[in-house]
């Protein structure tokens, strides 16, 4: 992929996820946020991952966007208006700790040093030699995320059951 | 710029602190889930650059599938945690008819 | 270390098992059933004593063994290690004293039996019973100063609890706390000497301790006398703590405020033998310092004399009793002291045979006159129940030393061995000899108050049959026991000879023969003053025999020496203890109060709030991380 084309669609995820915490109504912040997983969907191909650009896109874009703007359409809250110096001194706040996060997080990748790191090959990594791994050495990560979406399935419909616990 | 770690390095740590600065600055409970998905996307980007540029002793530190399983398992978490967390969120609504966060001071000392 | 088993170990363990059957069950299983249950283990145990001493006898076991039993405990002091096992020492002295406390306990568990049958807690005063025979047995069977300790402390515990069984009563209960009280001094005596001995000797067990070769290593080195006077006074402390000589006697007196069974296996079986026991296990090193043998010959001479001085005014029949318990131990102490250790035990068997048949017959003059002690409200009972009296006459005749009863052998033994001492022997011959007129006239006092006069007691109440059994077996035993002197010499070993453990009642010298005769004197002189209820000059109320009565005023200076503690302990109780239960935790429990009012607020129940807090922490702890690695681990 040229660099151009990778500093475009790095940009776009990065204005997009600008967009999720800026946008007045939620259901902008929403759709800001399809466009940003839609992006690091492209950033894991340009990593030379085939299957999770797919997955990302699909499961991620897809499937879990589906509930979320679910949630918004039922919930239809107000409109947050967005200050940036308010009485309670939270978007500063924010501010301060984000910037500082950031700073922290760049200092380390600067004194760490990345000179080491190379690529290991410029091939992409085809699902088949992933689905390999995922059924050898990490069969029971694999196995457990299964029952954890089993696990979540339950308490969601548990959660939002019509009936309170303990109505019979 | 594609054959090094650096682009993606920075841009994961910008998206995450986008995140954290939603999380801290936002009311609407379905924003904040929202910026935790940025975090959490951030985080895979760094796990699936690492995997791609691994250090060069990266023999001892483990199999080139390490960092792809990992999001792997994140984004299934990231799936159960949408899933539970906005059912919360509506059971808090249908109980309160508000969701704001900081109207959510029950925990209060 | 190797352990083993012997059949003695029986003994140990079935009055163990019958107190905590007993305790366990005893309150479904009824009155009848508890006392059978606690009796037959004493019993058993009596038998399995008996079956020992025949296997001795029939020389299928040798007559000397040390038995471990188990491993019990190591000590480390100094890089000097101390084992000590969980085993039994079998001898003469500890077979023939467990027949004792086994036989009398058996006959005392028998007698009460049927005395305590009105009292509510019937089981309780068996299990007590129990513990307090397997205790006794412990302490004799050890064969080492360590388990000894445990039986020791043991039968502390078990005349704690039975002198206070009546707890309701407060007099029963200040005897109680008394006697545990000085007891305890005892033990720490005796507890000093162990540790002493540990650290300086590293052995505990008697077999090694009391050594021909190990005697001899002590000997030999001159050093050796400036700690052994430290352990042997630890142990005459405890010693005289148990039993109750001078100074440490002040609880015997107060001790009958327990039912009479307890004090007469106080008395006789348990208890006051513990010290005499423990001075004659010990010989050996006590022989090492003649000074410490002089020291305790003369203080048993005292307390026999002080003893007998204040059994002489007493009104209480059973103050009286136990007054003479305490100047025949002292007579013990004294056969001890001039290394008559024979003698010693031989008075000890008899004395338990004759004191635990006169407390039981007393028990039984104070059920037939309605719990009355006094002596001067007594009189008479003589018509009421003729054969306690005689019974108690026989008891009293042996107490006194009347020829031909168990006492006066035993007793003439005694004086002889003083008279035969070298070193003080004269005056220690002309004590003994004055308190055996003065036992003599006291013990008729008593049973000439009690028995003869005016009748005094209206319908008197009866006794039963077990009691009067189980007395006449000691009747029959006060008599006859006299004659095992020899035998009892012989049981020893055919090595006694100049051991100390030879008895020689020689009643047909002249000084016993002088002796005899002024004690039928007293008994006539106490006949001549009480025999027909005449007015008791010896019982009125003046400054000195009151004095007399309360034991010389040993109690008031003790009380005087507790009242500072007393007032110490108040002082504590008002000021210290005010601040540290009052102000201190008050102050202390404000300031968390604060510290939590302070703390409560940075709990705003605002999610924002804590995602700034934890954001802040985490960025923190990056940094130092980051500082802490100086970044450069990774690159390479």
């Amino acid at each position: 992929m040229p660099d151009i084309l990778l500093a475009f669609v790095g940009g776009v995820t990065l204005l997009a996820a600008l967009g999720v915490i800026l946008s007045k109504e939620a259901v902008h912040s929403a759709l800001f946020l399809t466009v940003h997983l839609l992006g690091i969907g492209a950033l894991f191909l340009a990593l030379n991952h085939q299957f999770l650009a797919v997955a990302q896109m699909l499961v991620y874009a897809g499937a879990v966007m589906v509930v979320f703007m679910f949630a918004v359409t039922t919930l239809s809250p107000e409109e947050e208006p967005l200050k940036l110096t308010g009485s309670d001194g939270f978007p500063l706040l924010g501010m301060v700790a984000g910037l500082g996060a950031f700073g922290a997080i760049y200092w380390g990748l600067s004194t760490s040093g990345l000179s080491g790191h190379k690529a290991v090959s410029d091939g992409l990594v085809a699902p088949s030699s992933f689905a390999s791994d995922l059924f050898g050495p990490f069969l029971l990560p694999f196995e457990g995320t299964a029952f954890l979406l089993l696990t979540a399935l339950i308490g969601a419909v548990l959660l939002g059951g019509r009936r309170q616990i303990g109505d019979g | 710029m594609a054959n090094s770690p650096e682009f993606f390095l920075v841009l994961s740590a910008l998206i995450f602190c986008l995140g954290l600065i939603g999380l801290i600055i936002r009311r609407n409970p379905l924003v904040m889930f929202m910026s935790i998905e940025l975090m959490l996307n951030a985080a895979n980007l760094a796990f699936m650059t690492f995997s791609r540029f691994p250090p060069a002793n990266r023999v001892s530190l483990g199999s080139p599938s390490d960092g792809p399983a990992f999001t792997f398992v994140v984004m299934t978490i990231a799936a159960a945690e949408a899933v539970v967390g906005l059912a919360i969120i509506i059971t808090i609504f249908r109980n309160r008819h508000s969701v704001d966060v900081d109207a959510l001071t029950s925990l209060k000392g | 270390m190797n352990t083993s088993f012997d059949i003695m170990a029986l003994t140990l363990a079935l009055p163990l098992l019958g107190a905590f059957s007993v305790g366990a069950f005893g309150k479904s299983w009824g009155k009848r059933v508890s006392a059978f249950v606690a009796s037959s283990a004493v019993a058993l145990s009596f038998l399995v004593t008996l079956f020992s001493i025949f296997r001795v006898h029939l020389n299928q076991v040798a007559s000397t063994r040390s038995v471990d039993l188990w491993h019990w405990a190591s000590f480390k002091v100094f890089d000097q290690v101390t084992d000590v096992s969980f085993g039994l020492y079998i001898d003469a002295l500890s077979l023939t004293l467990m027949s004792v406390v086994t036989g009398v306990g058996f006959l005392i568990h028998w007698f009460s039996a049927e005395y305590m049958e009105h009292d509510p807690e019937y089981t309780r005063f068996f299990c007590l019973l129990n513990i307090f025979i397997a205790a006794m047995t412990l302490l004799v069977l050890a064969n080492n100063l360590a388990v000894l300790i445990v039986g020791w402390g043991g039968v502390g515990f078990a005349s704690f609890s039975l002198i206070g069984f009546w707890r309701e009563k407060p007099s029963a209960a200040e005897a109680s706390k008394k006697a545990f009280v000085m007891n305890v001094v005892g033990d720490v005596g005796l507890m000093l000497s162990v540790f002493v001995l540990v650290i300086k000797v590293g052995v505990l067990d008697y077999k090694t301790l009391l050594s021909d070769s190990q005697i001899q290593v002590l000997q030999s080195d001159p050093s050796t006398f400036v700690w052994l006077g430290l352990v042997l006074g630890g142990l005459l402390v405890g010693a005289y703590a148990k039993s109750a000589q001078l100074p440490l006697h002040t609880w015997l007196p107060d001790a009958m405020e327990g039912p009479t069974p307890v004090s007469a296996l106080i008395h006789a079986a348990t208890m006051v033998t513990a010290g005499v026991y423990l001075l004659v296990r010990m010989h050996p090193l006590f022989e090492l310092m003649p000074g410490m043998m002089n020291f305790i010959a003369i203080m048993g001479a005292v307390t026999a004399l002080f003893a007998a001085c204040c059994a002489m005014v007493q009104n209480d029949l059973k103050r009286v009793l136990a007054y003479s318990t305490m100047s025949q131990l002292g007579y013990m102490f004294l056969a001890v002291g001039v290394g008559a250790y024979g003698a010693a035990v031989f008075h000890l068997i008899t004395h338990a045979f004759f004191k635990a048949l006169l407390f039981l017959t007393a028990g039984i003059v104070i059920h037939t006159a309605h719990g009355e002690q006094d002596m001067r409200r007594l009189g008479g009972l003589s018509k009421d129940i003729p054969y306690t009296c005689f019974m108690f006459g026989v008891g009293g005749a042996a107490l006194a030393g009347i020829p031909l009863t168990s006492g006066y052998f035993s007793k003439e033994a005694i004086l002889h061995a003083a008279h035969e001492s070298p070193t003080s022997g004269g005056l220690l011959f002309l004590v003994g000899a004055g308190v055996a007129i003065m036992t003599a006239f006291y013990t008729f006092r008593a049973f000439f108050m009690t028995f003869f006069g005016p009748q005094r007691i209206e319908h008197p109440h009866l006794p039963g049959g077990p009691t009067v059994l189980s007395c006449t077996v000691l009747t029959v035993l006060a008599v006859v026991a006299g004659f095992f002197d020899q035998r009892l010499s012989n049981c020893f070993g055919p090595e006694t000879a100049g051991s100390g453990f030879e008895i020689h009642p020689e009643v047909l010298s002249a000084s016993a023969m002088g002796v005899t005769a002024m004690v039928l004197v007293a008994v006539f002189a106490a006949y001549a003053l009480y025999g027909r209820g005449q007015h008791d000059k010896l019982g009125q109320n003046s400054t000195l025999l009151n004095f007399c009565r309360n034991g010389l005023g040993f109690d008031q200076a003790y009380g005087m020496l507790s009242g500072g503690f007393v007032l110490l302990a108040r002082l504590a109780r008002n000021g210290l203890e005010k601040l540290l239960s009052g102000s201190f935790p008050e102050l202390l429990g404000g300031s968390f109060v604060t510290m939590g009012t302070l703390l409560k607020e940075t709990q705003t129940g605002q999610t924002r709030h804590y995602m700034v807090c934890m954001v802040v922490s985490v960025v923190v702890l990056l940094v130092y991380c980051l500082l802490l690695s100086g970044g450069s681990n990774y690159a390479a």
